[in-house]
């Protein structure tokens, strides 16, 4: 009952009083709700606005913000040199911008640029000319090389596809000359990280690279983001790999070296055609020696280059014995090692471009047609003819139709247009699905949680009502003093006899067994003594009335004494659930294996191994809370019942 | 009846032993991290596997735990039979504990030539130095080995570890460019201190204000320095069997001569014990003193430096070469290097040849940081710089080294031939991962590509392209032929005693002090001299039994007098509980309440009385979880009340205590008064103070580390950034001024809501009558909750109190998850510090140990909580 009454509610005191009450009671619930309403929003956060650990999820009600989230999977941070590439797609994109965070906290200038961007579709003349490019780079695409392209991929749906495509371990580790025991442990780091920009960088042909290009065949065939099929979706997550920020950036670098070319030339073409200004042609070679990746150079293999090369490598290889162990080659004779117009794989690849960069003139150097922008080019101008049909399609002013870019960015931005719910829904569920697959592939967690949660819960119907039941319907002669026995162990801290406990099970062999779960706490003093006031304070005449009709000793047991004890076993029930399912102190020193582990385990793994990407822990935290909300929300009346309070005899 | 019972019962014990299945045929070796399987093979272990299908090998996985927890997995898993095949940790530590397997059966032993046969001296007794020595060894790659690690591999004459060929040297990376830049010769790095401190101070930068050397506070890196002082940390005594004198010899010593009498004292059995207060070892502290604080000058005519002393700096002139060099303030340049404050080494790195010159680091070979930009061309690599020239300059080489687990010795099969092919395959396995052919092809592609002369020529002379070393720059060579010839003392890190644990104190307790922005008044000396009293008393090395026996007598009396004390106390809690003494009549004699009752009697028995009895036997034992335990009688105890860390447990016990029942116990209550006085909304409040209770415990301390975050983007980071003055970003845990209030407050945020339940339900209990008789006595609300409330309610308040008291005691709350103990000892409670000792250490027996004392301290709370129990009745609450 209120100390403060009803008449006191009218004077100032009590209102004051009432009223400091209930802002210490509004503040300590704000305290409450915030953190978890940061766990909610973060759960469905990306690199891009989780560390804004705001309260609300923004993306909700912010197209700019959704944008960003979208532009964030497509250039992941983790992915090497992401927002660069970014960049090079959205030309206005700032420069001092440096990581998604930092992005994500400039709320301000964030929403302007993506605002400004959008804007650009609702323009209708404007939005014509980038549905055309945009198509023209689906139309690009739908055939592109493989081998030059980037994947902004999600590193959940590798393991799926590699063991649909090797079906057993064995296979798979034989194939990669790896040795995995699981096929959701493959991350395959690699795969994000080409190095396209570097001069140097040759991918080995290996069948890692062959599945590599499978998955891109398979994320291009939209096989894993089925949302983004159809014509009206050309930008998916595979875009070529565009190299012409490299060129920019050694641009730019040259102009601010001392000497360099006064100023930067309005449009860049790239490649740099023969007929280009002298300075720009003269900075051109320059980057082809310098920076120009060489996969994308080709020479002409005359007979004296021939013999200029077998001379290079005898100086670098001194004699054929070095070269054949080096190359794990067989060759007879300097001459059987011939120059290939194009850059070779494995170890030659350094050989033969240090032999083109020092000994072939660079004008004498071509530019390949696996260059992403070059082929896009001839493509476009096949497609419409000519520069000037071009110019007028796309609404550009170009003088030569190698300033062309790849419209990746109009693309994208199309696409966000057409496909804006998918992309949010795929975002707000993609952590999530990551934690469920987790669980489900990489151990038995649910499993062993249900498992765990149905034998406590046995035990504590049974073992310790049992023993109440006895000690209170039984008068023997020990009575008190097996009371004293079950009691007297709390005495001594859990800490002494878990140590024993630990090495007793491994001497039985119990460890990585339920076993180890369950049976040490499974009888607890406490709440046998607990019962036993419980079965005491029910009329003694019950049990002569059953005994009478011929109930066994079983029946009154199950079918009478239970029933009558039922809120605070249903409070047993509940609590017996909790520390099953939230338990993991000690579960973490008995069950080692992971095999054994219970969804609590997993989610504390979760946020060591996963210490990168908070979200998904989050959203594992969110999962792990799921079923104990649940049951809170149907047992208030269990545990509103079930308080017990000590009365003084 | 019966058939009833027994069905659940025989679900149960079905359920609880849920086999694993094993697929048959297949043999899975497992090895720890250190090994990663997801990277691609050598080819020598890509053929091996090739020719034996079937064969696996796996990564092994454990749990993995935050921080200092690192090693527990692995030790909780060995003490449980489950461990790693193959695994890498402190060699001597998993020896003594028996979690390795010896490699006796491959390599071969000390007293046992090759050929089976005793080695024997002349008089027929067995030929033991302690070595294995080339007669002895079977494997033919032991002798290749160098001397030192064969030392380091052997215990006790029996080989346990291999080491990984693939290993780097810690010395000292410069920028060729740089150095040559600063007027500075490469090919002639400096040969001493006085030449290095010189070289750091010509890369001074004026105009900018940089240093050109920097160094990263690390033990890793400090102990070489030691070593050019012709020290180490870690020394051995052998006494002479001849004269009885005692000779002190490096740990890194591999021949030991008598140097006054030339008696060869290899077979003598040493006695380690660490050295860090040695001469040697404070005056490298010292010379990190020097680089970093001591006040220099440039002598505008020369171009030299000059150091200055206090006296120089007063009157504004130094003496140099007896000329006068005057001097502004702001001439003077504190200290001749940089330090890596902020912990990343490689961002450090790649300032390497822009404005860093000098970076002690690690290196296997010059293309070692190729793919961090830094280019093998400039990048060079000169060796510690001896004290004086009297002194050798020294390499640090940094090698791992995998030992077999026990485990293999129950694994492969029934028979022992089975067994025996089974750890024949973990050797194979093992010594191929170990083997210089896994780098074979990865160097075979640098040489293609151009890189010979930055690799290291030995690799180049064993693969036999000799041709090579001719281009390799002088300053390259230089360093690897002085190698060759002995004229670099090549080190490496201490591997006697409890390194691991050490050298987390000596780096952060003396190294990091004398760099870090507050080291200028650091008294090293009087540090070093108190860490080296810790190290050799328990941490780095067992308390000499000596030492502990002078203390027996003393302790049994004190021992004597608590268990007297405690039998007492217990002989009052049962008398107490037996009391009431009943008479006999009506008793029941049948079996059907023993059938009841036995289920649980017999779990008590089993897990609450037989571990209590296993753990007072554990507690004078030294236990170890293979092979027998000897008795130490109250040797563990002694060693616990010698050992300042344990008061410091104990003390930090106490404080967490008294905070945490402060807040985490009288919240519930206030908020409890809160909720029964509010007139409308109090479901709602409940509900919302409740919500804590419907996520898990795990869920919500994991929520709070993650709010404590130190970065500026940790959650209260971010609010307190909001407030007037943008205070600078606070790191929560890792500050020992507020990390005890961050481990409490989730708590007590958790626990308001369910702990307010029960004295809501207590409230409602108070007779309405009192409180309007009293208003009509003009009582104010205090004085009605004084005299009336807390009256009724107290009871239930003493119950709670005490019980919550215990539990708070035994407790680690969110210690575990938030800081395992950390910063430093800070938050380390004596729950956190017996689970570390037992599942971290393994020292299963001290832990037993420290568990007993706090039941002691305990028991007499735990008596009034018994006392207590018997005297009230547990009744539901009322509905609400």
């Amino acid at each position: 009952m209120p100390m403060i009454s009803h008449t006191d509610k009218r004077s100032p005191s009590g209102r004051l009083a009432i009223a400091w009450i209930y802002i210490s009671l509004f503040i300590g619930g704000l305290t409450m709700i915030c953190p978890f309403l940061v766990m909610i929003t973060g759960s469905m956060g990306t690199p891009f606005d989780y560390d804004r650990r705001s309260v609300l999820p923004r993306h909700l009600w912010s197209r700019d913000d959704r944008f960003l989230r979208v532009l964030c999977t497509y250039f992941p941070p983790a992915h090497r040199g992401s927002l660069r590439q970014l960049r090079a797609f959205f030309p206005d994109f700032p420069p001092d911008w440096g990581s998604w965070t930092q992005i994500g906290d400039d709320t301000a200038r964030s929403d302007a640029w993506a605002r400004k961007e959008l804007r650009r579709l609702d323009n209708p003349t404007e939005r014509a000319q980038m549905e055309m490019a945009a198509r023209d780079y689906g139309e690009f695409m739908r055939t592109w090389n493989l081998r030059e392209t980037i994947l902004a991929f999600d590193v959940r749906y590798v393991s799926p596809f590699i063991r649909d495509r090797y079906r057993t371990l064995d296979r798979f580790n034989a194939a990669w000359q790896v040795s995995v025991d699981n096929f959701a442990k493959i991350t395959a780091p690699e795969w994000s990280g080409e190095p396209i920009d570097q001069p140097g960088y040759v991918p080995i042909e290996d069948t890692r690279y062959r599945d590599l290009l499978a998955f891109r065949q398979a994320y291009r065939e939209n096989r894993f983001t089925p949302f983004l099929k159809g014509d009206d979706a050309p930008a998916g997550y595979l875009r070529p790999a565009s190299l012409r920020y490299v060129w920019d950036d050694y641009c730019a670098e040259q102009i601010r070296a001392p000497g360099g070319p006064a100023s930067r030339p309005a449009a860049l073409p790239f490649p740099v055609p023969a007929d280009a200004p002298a300075p720009v042609q003269r900075l051109w070679l320059r980057f082809l020696q310098d920076k120009m990746p060489m996969r994308h150079i080709a020479i002409q293999v005359e007979p004296t280059r021939q013999e200029a090369f077998t001379r290079f490598l005898v100086g670098r290889f001194r004699t054929l014995d070095y070269l054949n162990r080096l190359l794990e080659t067989s060759a007879g004779s300097w001459n059987e090692i011939r120059l290939t117009p194009t850059i070779p794989t494995g170890s030659m690849a350094r050989v033969w471009s240090d032999f083109v960069r020092t000994s072939v003139p660079v004008r004498e150097w071509q530019v390949r047609d696996t260059l992403p922008e070059k082929a896009f080019q001839e493509l476009v101008l096949r497609c419409h003819g000519s520069l000037a049909k071009i110019n007028a399609a796309y609404g550009l002013k170009l003088s030569r139709i190698e300033e062309l870019t790849i419209p990746f960015g109009e693309a994208l931005l199309v696409t966000f247009r057409h496909r804006e719910r998918a992309f949010e829904i795929d975002g707000i569920t993609g952590n999530y699905r990551a934690v469920i697959d987790y669980l489900f592939h990489r151990g038995d967690a649910v499993r062993n949680t249900l498992i765990l949660v149905l034998l406590s819960a046995l035990v504590t119907l049974t073992v310790n009502p049992l023993a109440g039941y006895a000690l209170s319907r039984f008068r023997l002669r020990s009575t008190e003093r097996l009371i004293v026995f079950c009691l007297a162990t709390m005495a001594f801290p859990a800490a002494v006899s878990a140590i024993p406990g630990f090495l007793l099970l491994r001497d039985f062999g119990m460890l990585n067994t339920f076993a180890a779960l369950v049976l040490p706490g499974a009888a607890n003093g406490m709440t046998i003594f607990l019962l036993k006031g419980f079965f005491d304070s029910l009329p003694r005449e019950l049990y002569e009335a059953a005994t009478i009709d011929g109930a066994g000793e079983w029946t009154i047991f199950t079918v009478i004494s239970l029933p009558l004890v039922k809120p605070i076993l249903a409070v047993s029930l509940l609590n017996s659930f909790l520390a099953a399912y939230n338990g993991w102190e000690w579960a973490i020193v008995v069950c080692q294996d992971p095999r054994m582990w219970t969804v609590a385990v997993w989610t504390y793994q979760f946020y060591q191994a996963l210490g990168g990407q908070q979200f998904v822990v989050m959203a594992a935290f969110v999962l792990n809370s799921l079923p104990v909300l649940l049951v809170f929300l149907f047992c208030q009346k269990i545990i509103l019942r079930g308080i017990i309070l000590p009365q003084m005899k | 009846m019966k058939s009833n019972g027994a069905r659940p019962l025989f679900f149960l014990c079905s359920l609880c032993l849920w086999p694993f299945n094993v697929p048959a045929g297949a043999v899975d070796i497992t090895i720890t991290s250190r090994y990663d399987t997801q990277v691609r093979q050598a080819r020598n272990l890509r053929d091996y596997f090739a020719a034996h299908p079937g064969l696996h090998l796996k990564q092994w996985d454990g749990i993995s735990l935050q921080q200092a927890g690192m090693q527990a997995s692995l030790a909780m898993a060995m003490a449980a039979n489950i461990g790693p095949d193959i695994f890498e940790t402190d060699i001597r530590q998993a020896v003594s504990q028996g979690l390795a397997y010896p490699l006796t059966e491959w390599i071969g032993q000390d007293g046992v030539r090759a050929d089976g046969t005793l080695k024997l001296k002349p008089d027929g007794t067995p030929d033991k130095n302690g070595q294995i020595d080339a007669d002895e060894a079977k494997w033919p790659g032991w002798m290749q080995l160098k001397p030192l690690y064969r030392q380091v591999v052997t215990v006790d004459g029996k080989p346990y570890a291999l080491p990984h060929a693939g290993g780097t040297y810690v010395g000292i990376l410069f920028s060729k460019s740089m150095i040559r830049k600063a007027g500075l010769d490469p090919a002639h790095p400096p040969q001493t201190w006085e030449e290095f401190i010189r070289w750091c101070r010509l890369l001074y930068n004026p105009k900018t204000q940089t240093f050109g050397a920097e160094i990263y506070p690390a033990s890793w890196n400090f102990a070489p320095w030691i070593a050019t002082t012709g020290s180490s940390i870690v020394v051995q005594d052998r006494k002479s069997p001849r004269t009885g004198k005692v000779y002190t010899f490096n740990e890194q010593d591999t021949e030991f001569h008598a140097p006054d009498t030339g008696e060869d004292l290899t077979a003598v059995h040493p006695t380690w014990r660490c050295n860090v207060a040695s001469p040697g070892c404070t005056a490298a502290i010292g010379f990190y003193y020097r680089l970093r604080w001591a006040p220099w000058v440039r002598d505008p005519g020369s171009g030299e430096p000059l150091e200055i002393d206090s006296s120089d700096a007063s009157r504004g002139y130094a003496m140099f070469r007896g000329r006068k060099v005057t001097f502004q303030p702001s001439d003077v340049v504190e200290g001749s290097i940089g330090v890596t404050l902020n912990g990343d080494i490689m961002q450090t790195l790649k300032r390497m040849g822009r404005d860093l010159a000098i970076y002690p680091l690690w290196a296997g070979d010059m293309t070692e940081f190729e793919q961090q930009g830094i280019q093998p061309d400039d990048l060079g690599m000169f060796p510690f710089p001896a004290m004086t020239a009297q002194q050798k300059p020294v390499l640090q080489a940094s090698n791992y080294f995998f030992m077999m687990g026990k485990d293999v010795l129950h694994r492969g099969g029934k028979t022992p031939e089975e067994r025996k092919r089974y750890r024949d395959q973990v050797w194979e396995i093992m010594s191929r991962i170990c083997g210089v052919e896994g780098n074979d092809e990865e160097i075979r592609q640098k040489v293609a590509a151009g890189e010979a002369r930055f690799l290291n020529p030995r690799d180049l002379r064993r693969l036999g392209f000799d041709d090579y070393l001719r281009e390799m720059p002088p300053e390259n060579r230089q360093m690897w032929n002085d190698i060759e010839a002995g004229k670099i003392e090549e080190v490496i890190e201490p591997y006697m005693g409890k390194w691991l644990q050490f050298r987390d104190f000596y780096q952060r307790e003396a190294i990091e002090l004398v760099l870090h922005p507050s080291g200028k008044t650091f008294d090293y000396v009087t540090a070093l001299k108190r860490l080296e009293h810790d190290a050799n008393t328990g941490i780095m090395f067992e308390r000499p039994t000596a030492e502990i026996d002078v203390y027996r007598p003393l302790a049994r009396t004190i021992a004597g007098t608590v268990g007297a004390f405690l039998m007492v106390i217990l002989g009052l809690i049962i008398r107490g509980q037996r009391r009431r003494a009943v008479s006999l009549a009506g008793v029941y004699k049948g079996w059907i309440p023993w059938a009841m009752l036995f289920p649980a009697v017999a779990s008590i028995a089993l897990w609450g009385y037989y571990p209590l009895a296993r753990g007072l036997v554990m507690a004078f034992q030294n236990y170890k979880i293979v092979g027998a335990s000897p008795w130490v009688g109250l040797g563990n105890f002694i060693g616990i009340a010698l050992d300042p860390n344990f008061y410091h447990y104990v003390l930090t016990t106490f404080r967490f205590v008294l905070w945490n029942l402060a807040l985490a116990f009288f919240t519930p209550i206030l908020l409890a008064f809160m909720l029964a006085e509010v007139p409308r909304g109090k479901v709602f409040f409940r509900t919302l103070f409740f919500l804590p209770q419907m996520t898990s415990g795990l869920v919500v301390t994991l929520m709070w580390k993650e709010m404590f975050a130190g970065s500026p983007n940790g959650n209260i980071n971010r609010l307190i950034s909001y407030l007037p003055g943008h205070p600078a970003p606070v790191d929560w845990l890792g500050n020992s001024a507020t990390v005890m209030a961050c481990v409490i407050l989730p708590v007590v945020w958790a626990g308001a809501g369910i702990g307010s339940l029960i004295y809501l339900a207590a409230l409602k209990s108070v007779p309405e009558e009192l409180y309007e008789a009293a208003s009509i006595d003009g009582c104010g609300i205090l004085r009605k909750a004084w005299s009336i409330t807390l009256p009724t309610i107290a009871p239930l308040i003493l119950i709670n109190f005490v019980g919550a008291f215990i539990a708070t005691f035994q407790s680690m709350g969110s210690i575990f998850l938030l800081t395992f103990g950390g910063p430093g000892k800070e938050t380390m409670v004596l729950g956190m510090a017996i689970w570390q000792e037992a599942y971290v250490n393994l020292r299963f027996s001290l832990a037993t140990s420290y568990a007993w004392i706090l039941g002691s301290i305990l028991i007499g709370f735990t008596y009034l909580q018994l006392r207590i129990l018997r005297r009230v009745d547990f009744r539901q609450a009322k509905g609400d």
